[in-house]
């Protein structure tokens, strides 16, 4: 992608998501790095910076830069919620929009063999 | 009246076997309006001509007869629907009255809940909500601000390049309102029966707008399918939801991956202006039924002073 990303919504999550899934702190260069895009430096900082003043991460000296991660705590709270929503019943799902629903008859071999192609193993 | 009344129904049954054909061949923002507006018109003409129909009957009911001043004798006279006909009617108004009220309160009630979920989530301010559990599952849930949901077991099993799709994906969801288009056509199905294949059909398209969005904004048709197809073959296996769901989908992941191996869907202008024509027809046979049944009590009204 040639154009520099707008910020939006969707790019916090990314950047919030990153440090889900990293396993220690990191640092924006080591988010911006995690991240594999195109994103500014100074807007992985400044989407770092917002995360923790809204209580989404933590963060820790180390050196001259802050190193960042997520905020774990709540984590059970929100799920639980969650969890209460879609035990509600059918009803309560149908306002859900989910990624995959895991219940088609999809051909299976076909998308393994697309993810083979184009990022080797889907299991690995 | 004779033709018209009935074009409501015969367009609606039309519009229900095709329109979740046609509607994979548009743009698929395109395909989510066209679904929800002309579901929309369709149960409202639908409700305006069974009205009009079960209208003739409820004419020559002596106590309506004298309110509207005409003879029960001059309105049997001039009745252009037979008198089945416009019993069955009568008697469908009350039932699919029902049906569309059961279905319009309980999409309020589970909208409703999403947005009070939403709002006592702890984390306000940010809308990734990350679930602490290693299954695989992603969703957006509507609120203010809506939230997108990931399991943490999803997030790391999917490369950065793939978890930025679901992202993108799910934040489309929300910003372009999807459950909205999806209530809408599932209460207009609810009122009319002959739409029962577009909920499906608007829950597609709306599936494949977000695809397209995502892909438009990671500039990469390949990576967003092959985060769909990861997604769909991590999923499988322990994902046990109840079996009566199962038979509403078929091959939906396989079909949206090959969408995006695609082009990217183009116009196809002709076919739209179709589809818009089919529903205007549908709309217009109401509106002119409506006249016709107008001058057929005036008819009566006059036909009746002249005894």
């Amino acid at each position: 992608m040639a154009q520099g990303r707008r910020p939006s919504g969707a790019l916090e999550s990314e950047v919030l998501a990153a440090l889900w899934a990293a396993e220690t702190p990191m640092t924006p260069a080591q988010v911006q790095e995690s991240l594999g895009s195109d994103l500014a430096y100074t807007t992985v900082m400044t989407i770092l910076t917002r995360l923790y003043e809204k209580g989404a991460a933590t963060r820790e000296r180390t050196g001259r830069a802050y190193a960042y991660a997520a905020v774990l705590d709540q984590a059970g709270i929100a799920a639980a919620q969650m969890r209460a929503l879609l035990d509600r019943g059918e009803d309560r799902a149908t306002v859900l929009a989910r990624f995959v629903d895991g219940l088609s008859g999809d051909d299976e071999r076909a998308l393994a063999e697309l993810v083979r192609r184009n990022v080797g193993d889907p299991e690995g | 009246m004779r033709v018209d009344v009935y074009l409501p129904l015969l367009v609606s049954l039309l519009f229900g076997v095709f329109a979740p054909r046609v509607s994979r061949r548009l743009p698929p923002a395109r395909a989510t309006w066209l679904l929800s507006i002309g579901s929309v018109v369709l149960a409202a003409s639908t409700a305006i001509a069974l009205g009009l129909l079960a209208l003739t009957l409820l004419g020559q009911v002596p106590d309506v007869a004298s309110i509207g001043h005409w003879t029960v004798a001059a309105m049997r006279r001039h009745d252009p629907v037979h008198r089945s006909v416009a019993l069955a009617a009568l008697v469908a108004i009350p039932v699919l009255a029902g049906l569309v009220v059961r279905a319009a309160v309980r999409r309020a009630r589970a909208i409703i809940d999403a947005y009070r979920t939403c709002r006592r989530l702890p984390n306000q301010g940010t809308a990734l909500v990350v679930l602490p559990e290693p299954g695989i599952s992603a969703y957006a849930v509507p609120g203010r601000p809506g939230r997108v949901v990931i399991s943490h077991g999803l997030l790391t099993a999917l490369p950065a390049a793939q978890r930025r799709v679901v992202l993108e994906h799910e934040h489309a969801h929300l910003e372009h309102h999807h459950y909205r288009h999806v209530a809408v056509v599932a209460i207009a199905a609810a009122l009319n029966p002959l739409l029962a294949r577009l909920p499906q059909a608007a829950s597609y398209a709306t599936e494949r707008w977000a695809d397209e969005v995502a892909a438009r904004r990671t500039g990469d048709r390949t990576i967003t399918a092959t985060a769909l197809a990861h997604t769909r073959l991590l999923s499988r296996g322990p994902v046990a939801k109840p079996s009566c769901a199962m038979a509403a989908t078929g091959a939906d992941v396989t079909a949206r991956v090959r969408a995006l191996l695609d082009d990217p869907p183009r116009g196809k202008l002709a076919l739209t202006l179709l589809a818009i024509a089919v529903i205007g027809l549908a709309a217009a046979g109401a509106i002119d039924a409506s006249w016709d049944l107008h001058q057929l009590f005036e008819l009566v009204q006059s036909a009746s002073r002249q005894r």
